[in-house]
């Protein structure tokens, strides 16, 4: 809402400094410029910038891509028991689910995010992406591990080190999949696989 | 002082279409709207800021003040 006031606020200042283009050249015109052309469009751009990438972390955003319609009718099918789908309809994660679980935590994981998100939309608009869809990767165990190494539930029916679980080495996925309908229920579900 | 109006009106311009771009991109956040405005938009507005600032600079320095 800021965001969207800030950018009608910027837009009016630079069609204002448009309009009174042709006004004698004097210090106000001057500061006009100043605010009219870097200053306020400038920081309406960067508030804005940072409301879109936010809004890019909704799964709304992921399922309006139509590749991904099966995964998010899937999170919200009250029947289904896959994990991505207890973990939303529990509301585990409070939001931003997707992103949440496929966003590697630390100081690169983010910027990763948003690299894979440039990389899948060109493939989207491209049409070059191969179906069944799938990681690219194998899934980051530490993501689970994150919220759940240290918790109670886990603790308590786990009788294994945390840090003994990753990449090459016992995932939980290989115990608690499917994370999401596989392809064949994908398809059978009447959308892309 | 005409070449300087021509840039400082296309900056202002270069400003405007990014900040419609942000506008309908918030309104409506699909994928190829927000990697439009991330890329052409953000890229727009860099162009705009560069050029007035490169043009203030020229400006000052034609009148010997930088």
């Amino acid at each position: 809402m800021i965001a969207a006031a800030l950018g009608v606020v910027a837009v009016l200042v630079v069609v204002g400094v448009l309009v009174f283009w042709d006004d004698p050249d004097t210090p106000a015109r001057r500061w006009l410029l100043l605010a009219g052309i870097p200053v306020l469009p400038g920081l309406a751009l960067l508030v804005g910038a940072s409301r879109v990438m936010d809004d890019a972390k909704h799964p709304e955003f992921c399922g309006s891509c139509h590749v991904m319609g099966p995964f998010i009718r899937d999170l919200q099918d009250p029947a289904s028991t896959n994990l991505a789908a207890l973990h939303y309809q529990n509301r585990w994660i409070l939001r931003d689910q997707c992103y949440t679980c496929h966003t590697d935590y630390g100081l690169t994981g983010p910027l990763q995010a948003k690299l894979d998100g440039v990389r899948h939309l060109l493939h989207y608009e491209l049409g070059t992406y191969r179906l069944p869809i799938r990681l690219r990767r194998e899934y980051n165990t530490a993501n689970c591990l994150h919220c759940h190494a240290e918790s109670k539930a886990f603790l308590g029916s786990h009788d294994v080190d945390p840090a003994t679980l990753g990449p090459g080495e016992p995932a939980c996925l290989d115990c608690h999949a499917p994370a999401h309908p596989e392809p064949a229920t994908r398809a059978a579900a009447g959308a892309t696989p | 002082m005409k070449r300087q109006s021509f840039t400082y009106r296309l900056s202002a311009l270069l400003m405007l279409c990014a900040l419609v771009l942000m506008l309908v991109t918030l309104a409506r956040p699909t994928p190829r709207l927000v990697g439009l405005f991330l890329s052409a938009g953000l890229g727009a507005g860099a162009a705009a800021v560069a050029i007035y600032v490169i043009d203030v600079v020229r400006e000052l320095r034609a009148r010997r003040l930088l």
